[in-house]
């Protein structure tokens, strides 16, 4: 059985991941849990990805505070997609 | 061992290799200063070298007028240092067969200081601004945070973990 939290192979039966201590077995708060932490991973790329974009473009000598507006206009608009994605894979499974 | 102890024993659980880094960072650290003894005046006089410059009009951000290579090459000792201690991290977290989630934590670390070495080096060339250095420096924790997050979440896409 392999656990939700760390992805650490433990024998069948066994009630706590030997790896990270996570419960394994018929837990919906761990389940819940899981999610967040997805979920997590998700804006942490969306994040990344902006701060990548933004970086670049200030290195490159754009003007970023002049566009500041469509900047956050874009970054919200690309957070809102990253979190309908996410919903929408949830929904498939 | 009852559940609650194994609980408990999961969150009190440290990363040992987490902290060995940080002691490694700290040894860097120490022994650069002590390899540079002015480089404690060095960055004294950068402070006070410090003046507002504008970057965007009406925007300021201080920055330094002179150049310190010094400074800089120490900087650039110091990545190249961590990048090397995030490296050797990652092959004992992969050779230990530890969680996915700690490798990609270990590669993003090497490749935020790889990038940072980046900098420091076009900082020592005297080929970057300030504003350069701002826009890569923000770029580099993207770079990081992208890595760690696409391994962990590709990982858990293809093996459903």
């Amino acid at each position: 059985m392999y656990c939700r939290t760390c992805g650490a192979l433990n024998s069948e039966g066994d009630a706590y991941c030997k790896s990270c201590g996570a419960r394994l077995l018929g837990d919906e708060k761990q389940h819940i849990s899981n999610g967040w932490e997805r979920s997590g991973n998700v804006w942490g790329l969306a994040f990344g990805i902006f701060l990548l974009l933004l970086g670049l473009a200030i290195a490159s000598g754009v003007n970023v505070w002049q566009s500041i507006g469509a900047i956050i206009m874009i970054g919200i608009g690309a957070a809102i997609l990253a979190g309908a994605l996410v919903g929408l894979r949830r929904g498939m499974k | 061992m009852t559940g609650t102890d194994g609980e408990q024993k999961g969150r009190n659980k440290t990363d040992i290799l987490g902290l060995a880094g940080f002691g490694a960072f700290l040894i860097i650290l120490g022994s650069t200063f002590a390899a540079k003894p002015n480089l404690v005046d060095e960055i004294r006089e950068m402070i006070l070298d410090l003046r507002l410059e504008e970057l965007y009009p009406g925007i300021f951000f201080p920055a330094p007028q002179s150049s310190f290579p010094i400074i800089y090459n120490a900087l650039l000792q110091i990545c190249i240092g961590m990048f090397a201690v995030s490296v050797a991290i990652l092959a004992i977290r992969l050779s230990a067969r530890q969680p996915i989630k700690m490798g990609a934590e270990s590669l993003g670390d090497a490749v935020f200081w790889a990038c940072a070495a980046g900098i420091a080096s076009m900082m020592v060339a005297g080929s970057a601004n300030v504003l350069m250095v701002m826009g890569y420096f923000l770029a580099s924790i993207g770079a990081s945070m992208i890595i760690r997050s696409a391994i962990v979440l590709g990982y858990s896409y293809l093996f459903g973990r």
